[in-house]
């Protein structure tokens, strides 16, 4: 990547694309499709739903560019319509009648569906932290996939996730504990 | 640095060592597509709504000039011009449009495009006005008469016929000087548009009843739309309006509608009684 066009902030490049450069969309997408793929891929059973909700999430965006304002950065903007499309997936699936706020009311079963190539290439280490994801609570995992996958600090993942800063800490904190007690257990 | 946040560097170091995951070519390539088309909208709308304004704009110029053109001239109205003397009467003047020999400059004749149709084909009896082509600051003003007349409900039209009857007029202008309407003899009942322009050839001045109901006619069929609307009554059925208007103190509307009654039947002789009526008090 052009060392100009690093220097061009997400916010600036999402302004560009809603005055209707498509050359910006291009760079902003190229920056962040690893990460919230990966995110959509780790947080639901199925790659192929996890597919259909990336770019959900995607379409989402375009639709809503001419009421984009820079408030705040493009990420939280970003991983607030994956989390939204997320609690409605899982709202879907059976989960209406259950508070989001319960840390370990619901579990929903890790990613099983790791592409073949990708899951020879594993160690041991990463298959038993893959494990130890798949079993996190789903609110503890999103707190812990929002925090490695696109760099947000612990209030941003508070705003994405609508909930208090102190919800948010604990979430990641516990995420981490258990994570780090799956790699210790050598 | 803690144990712990050792041991947090190594969950971090060990889940960015996993495999990396990346969105499937189709998907990218859908996604840049949905961009570029959802740019798209944004550009029309860049000029269609500029474009709309200004063809707003012009609809609603065009409608001021053409209303200011309609609206009549109050400096007319109060200090209506004298007809001149020299002014042939407007009927011949149109019967000698028809005719090859002397002609009638087009721009001059307002109603030309209607007369060069032959009048048995007309589908409607004309009731265009009788605007001399002379008046040059007149025709506008006729023409649009004429079309909001054209515009009536078509049987309105069908009973009306109130235009001159150029032969008969010709025949007036040689053998006498009270003017003859082209109103269908008064035995003959309301026929159809072809018989009326057969009968107009014919026609010799109206009786009194047949006057009275050609007037009738022409007062249901020309609404007064303005202070001078009166070009297609009867003679004396207009003249007894402008009386009326002396009586009700309309005396400029009374002033306009008699100089046009003076400019259209310039040979009219309005007896002494109904002069008195319709000239303005001093």
């Amino acid at each position: 990547m052009p060392e100009s066009e690093t220097e061009v902030s997400d916010e600036q490049l999402m302004l560009a694309y809603r005055d209707g450069s498509a050359g910006a969309f291009a760079s902003l997408y190229a920056r962040h499709k690893g990460g919230l793929f990966r995110f959509m891929v780790r947080s639901v059973k199925d790659r192929s739903t996890a597919e259909e909700l990336f770019q959900e999430v995607w379409m989402r965006v375009i639709d809503a560019r001419a009421r984009y304002e820079s408030q705040a950065k493009f990420s939280t903007y970003l991983y607030t319509i994956a989390h939204h499309r997320m609690i409605d997936h899982w709202r879907r699936h059976g989960l209406t009648t259950v508070s989001l706020d319960d840390e370990y009311a619901f579990e929903v079963p890790g990613p099983t569906s790791m592409q073949p190539e990708r899951r020879a290439e594993l160690n041991e280490s990463g298959r038993r932290l893959l494990a130890a994801l798949a079993e996190l609570p789903i609110l503890q995992r999103e707190a812990f996939l929002l925090h490695e996958e696109s760099g947000l600090s612990v209030a941003e993942i508070a705003a994405v996730t609508g909930t208090a800063a102190e919800t948010a800490k604990s979430r990641l904190r516990y995420a981490v504990g258990k994570l780090r007690e799956a790699l210790a257990d050598d | 640095m803690t144990d712990e946040d050792k041991r947090d560097e190594l969950v971090t170091a060990t889940y960015r060592g996993l495999p990396e995951e990346a969105s499937p070519p189709e998907i990218d390539a859908a996604v840049l597509a949905a961009a570029r088309q959802g740019i798209a909208p944004a550009h029309r709308r860049n000029w269609t709504v500029p474009v709309s304004l200004a063809a707003v704009l012009v609809l609603a110029v065009g409608l001021t000039v053409r209303m200011e053109h309609e609206r009549p001239d109050v400096a007319t109205m109060e200090v209506p011009p004298p007809p001149a003397k020299s002014e042939p009467v407007p009927k011949v003047q149109r019967n000698s449009s028809a005719q090859p020999s002397a002609p009638t400059p087009p721009e001059a004749r307002p109603g030309a495009p209607r007369e060069a149709a032959p009048r048995h084909a007309e589908p409607a009896p004309s009731i265009a006005p009788m605007a001399p082509p002379q008046m040059s600051r007149e025709p506008d003003r006729r023409q649009d008469r004429a079309k909001a007349q054209a515009e009536a409900p078509k049987e309105k039209r069908s009973n009306v016929q109130v235009a001159p009857n150029p032969a008969a007029d010709a025949a007036r202008s040689s053998s006498s000087n009270v003017p003859s309407l082209a109103a269908p003899p008064a035995s003959a009942p309301r026929a159809d548009v072809q018989e009326r322009s057969a009968s107009r050839e014919e026609q010799a001045p109206l009786t009194a009843p047949a006057r009275a109901t050609a007037a009738t006619t022409a007062k249901s069929a020309a609404p007064d739309t303005g202070l001078v609307a009166n070009s297609q009554e009867a003679p004396d059925v207009w003249l007894e309006r402008i009386a009326v208007m002396r009586t009700q103190g309309r005396q400029i509307e009374a002033d306009v509608n008699l100089a046009e009654f003076r400019r259209i039947y310039p040979k009219f002789n309005i007896p002494a009684q109904m002069r008195e009526r319709i000239e303005r008090p001093r």
